[in-house]
């Protein structure tokens, strides 16, 4: 099954370790402008949430790009040919998410690529803030979290507390 | 575009105020072979640049952010900037420190190390978005709060990631010890940075950067960063010091019976549990944040759920402010303390002062000197409410007896004519919150410090440690190990010293770096060779630390301080710590001998507490040898 990088904005503390180890991967540089995952803050409210493409469907490589510059990796990452790219900014505008960064110094769109399935900014993320996973995998485990706490509700009602030690 | 520095970015930023003209010149290599980078860049810099007797409100005086070799590189916590000039608290060397994101930006844009020169007639902000420089009407700013000012700063530039510095209006106020704030409560906050920032006509720096980090050897560089990774996380206090930062402290300081309480009168406070980092953790804290790179995450965002203070959030505090505004003043409430430092932060304060100011007044009253008419009608007893809130609105307006505070303690002491023996500051810098009766080194740190009675020059935590055996192993001494015992503490604060000024240097977090002791000079100098390719042994960087306490020593040599200055007010070389403080009472601080050894271990004359020519010429500094001549400084040969 398809997975995609999940985000937890109350995990997250923004100290951005995600966008130095996605640029230093790419490029052996570090640059958060060349990081295809970015965290946008706003310290007056201690709002840090990181921003990366999900895959969606919304970016559709024919109607996107008309340059064809874009394409579907086996993952279902989103692919910039560079060779193709002419910079015209349109799957930028195009995102709903913001998702998709703009690197200043060579001019051209980043996307998160996954890093062939192992994307990095998952397993460095010091406080577990991105995972890595399908979205079955998480409507299950959502679907399992809310179904629990209606029970244990119920089981309050019926004055059985103790059958709670299952869960 | 990678530049032909490692590390590095290569270039200093001179901002001439006066012209509102700036010139960019190469990195000094000197430069970073001798002093490494951050407070080494700045303090060379101030010996060579500020001449003694300089005004340090006038537009003789220079204001430095500089940062160092590792910043905008992953290396964890390396995020830090020092910020420096002739202090207008202390008339010595001004120096403090701050974390948040504003020091990789300045990397990014280009600079190691950004100088203000001069001053403006008008009240500007700056904007620095990569070699552009943009000086900035900035009147419409004037008299807003640190978060107003960002808030602005930031939405008239039009982009929120762009990294911002500011002083409040008690700096434009000319309160001496304002701070610079960085991401809001990142306080560069000691020694009235932001007093000097704000009488040069600058309310905030707004910078921007797109150019890359390149580090000399790449694969080293991650392998370091990998065994790095692995220290921090595995280390035992990873997790206290990620739910409670530094505020972890507040009650084993307490149980050690040197948590400074109701003006040092006590090291116990009955109220500590209320006040203690574990309380603020329970009820407040609700999300965890942390500087640039860290992956030790332990600043915390609070939010005031019920009571009085409700709605009222914030992040933080460290545990200074937080034992400053609860137990020093003598204060029981926890929001109470929550909310006096988030004033401080926004009106731009520096809260050990304030709070060192406020509870001086408060033992003046109870001694009978200070009366509350002198006090503006303050109820000055121990912990009131009212009074430390609005005697903080009163020193940021200086207005009334917030007037006379506004100065520091020294010089409120001075003012009134009494409370002088009690004014507890070295060199003019109010002491931070620990008691030095409990914690010999740590004393005998603030007796030192360059920048006056502060312990992050030295923070030498290893007489915590109850462990002579390895005190014996490490120092040759095992007293070095026992908080109450004076033997081999100038030793050990030497150290400690050098250590500090290089983590300070490397501007990475001093509490990572050096107080969970995963950083050591022998791995320093790995990591610099990763970074910026030069080849360094541990013993080449710990000589780097050695030389930059070495440059401030002779920057506040310069300024008339000898042994004369280095001692500690008489509160703690004469009373005993009062019996309830059970597990430091009877306890004094013994100055003599551990200056002795200090100096001793420095290379400095025991008269003078001046380094000895010797000493001068070993570290490289010949230089200056001439210089102190001419100012009639006694020098020895050895």
């Amino acid at each position: 099954m398809r997975k995609r990088i999940q985000t937890n904005e109350e995990a997250c503390s923004g100290c951005r370790y995600c966008e130095l180890v996605c640029s230093f991967s790419h490029t052996r540089e570090f640059n958060p402008r060349f990081a295809r995952i970015r965290i946008v803050k706003d310290d007056v409210i201690g709002m840090d949430i990181p921003v990366v493409c999900r895959q969606c469907r919304r970016c559709i490589p024919e109607e996107n790009c008309p340059m064809e510059a874009l394409e579907r990796s086996y993952l279902g990452a989103v692919m910039v040919i560079e060779e193709k790219c002419v910079g015209c900014g349109q799957c930028i505008t195009d995102c709903p998410f913001g998702s998709i960064s703009w690197d200043p110094i060579h001019e051209i769109p980043l996307v998160c690529n996954l890093c062939d399935g192992e994307p990095i900014c998952v397993r460095k993320c010091p406080t577990k803030a991105l995972s890595y996973t399908d979205l079955n995998t998480i409507s299950r485990k959502k679907g399992v979290q809310h179904a629990s706490k209606q029970y244990k509700q119920l089981l309050s009602e019926w004055g059985a507390d103790n059958m709670m030690e299952g869960f | 575009m990678a530049s032909k520095y490692f590390g590095y970015a290569g270039r200093v930023l001179r901002l001439e105020l006066t012209k509102r003209k700036h010139v960019i010149h190469p990195l000094e290599k000197e430069l970073i072979r001798g002093y490494l980078g951050g407070r080494g860049f700045n303090s060379k810099r101030l010996l060579d640049e500020i001449p003694p007797e300089t005004d340090p409100l006038g537009k003789e005086n220079k204001l430095m952010f500089a940062t160092g070799p590792l910043v905008g590189t992953g290396f964890p916590t390396a995020s830090r900037f020092n910020v420096s000039a002739k202090s207008p608290l202390t008339w010595i060397l001004g120096d403090s420190n701050a974390g948040g994101h504003f020091a990789p930006e300045m990397k990014y844009a280009g600079y190691d190390q950004i100088i203000l020169e001069g001053s403006s007639d008008r009240l500007l902000y700056i904007f620095i978005d990569d070699d552009d420089v943009s000086f900035i009407d900035a009147s419409h700013l004037a008299g807003l709060d640190v978060y107003e000012t960002t808030k602005a700063v930031k939405e008239e530039i039009g982009d929120e990631s762009v990294q911002v510095v500011a002083a409040g209006p008690a700096a434009e106020n000319g309160v001496r010890y304002a701070g610079v704030f960085a991401n809001l409560m990142r306080a560069a906050a000691r020694t009235g940075m932001g007093t000097v920032m704000a009488q040069k006509g600058v309310k905030a720096i707004a910078i921007r950067g797109s150019k890359s980090i390149d580090v000399a050897h790449p694969d080293k560089f991650e392998k370091l960063v990998e065994k790095l990774e692995e220290d921090i996380y595995n280390h035992p206090q990873y997790w206290p010091r990620r739910i409670m930062g530094t505020t972890r402290i507040l009650l084993p300081l307490n149980l050690g019976g040197f948590l400074p309480t109701r003006h040092f009168t006590t090291g116990v406070f009955e109220y500590a549990e209320e006040v203690s980092g574990e309380r603020l953790a329970e009820e407040y804290n609700v999300k965890t944040r942390g500087c640039f790179s860290c992956i030790l995450p332990c600043s915390r965002f609070w939010v005031i759920r019920k009571g009085k203070y409700k709605g009222l959030y914030g992040e933080g505090p460290e545990y200074e402010p937080l034992s400053a505004f609860s137990a020093r003043v003598g204060n029981p409430d926890i929001q109470v303390a929550l909310k006096a430092n988030d004033m401080c932060n926004k009106l731009g304060l520096d809260a050990l002062t304030t709070a060192e100011c406020i509870s001086w007044a408060m033992e003046c009253y109870e001694r009978g000197w200070l009366t509350k008419d002198m006090a503006d009608g303050l109820d000055m007893s121990w912990g009131n409410e009212e009074t430390i809130l609005t005697l903080i609105e009163k020193i940021a307006r200086r207005e009334g007896f917030g007037d006379i505070l506004a100065d520091g303690v020294k010089k409120a002491a001075e003012k009134l004519g009494f409370g002088e023996e009690i004014a507890l500051h070295v060199k003019g810098l109010e002491i931070i919150q620990a008691d030095p009766r409990g914690l010999k080194g740590y004393g005998l740190g603030y007796v030192v410090a360059s920048r006056g009675g502060d312990h992050l020059r030295s923070e030498p935590f290893f007489e915590l440690s109850d462990d002579p055996e390895r005190g014996r192993e490490l120092f040759g001494i095992p007293e070095t190990a026992l908080r109450l015992e004076y033997k081999g503490k100038g030793k050990l604060v030497s150290f400690f010293e050098d250590w500090c000024a290089i983590t300070d240097a490397l501007e990475v977090c001093k509490n990572v770096a050096e107080n969970m002791e995963v950083l050591p000079f022998d791995l320093s100098g790995e990591v610099i060779h990763a970074a910026t390719g030069i080849e360094m042994k541990g013993g080449e960087v710990r000589r780097i630390g050695e030389r930059i306490i070495n440059v401030e020593r002779l920057f506040l040599v310069r300024e008339g301080i000898s042994r004369k200055d280095d001692t500690l007010p008489k509160r703690f070389l004469e009373e005993p710590m009062p019996e309830e403080a059970i597990n430091s009472a009877g306890s004094i601080f013994e100055l003599e001998p551990m200056l002795n050894e200090y100096y001793t271990e420095r290379g400095w004359d025991l008269k003078t507490g001046i380094p000895t020519i010797a000493k001068i010429k070993e570290l490289g500094l010949e230089k200056y040898v001439d210089n102190l001549r001419e100012l009639s400084i006694p020098l020895k040969d050895k």
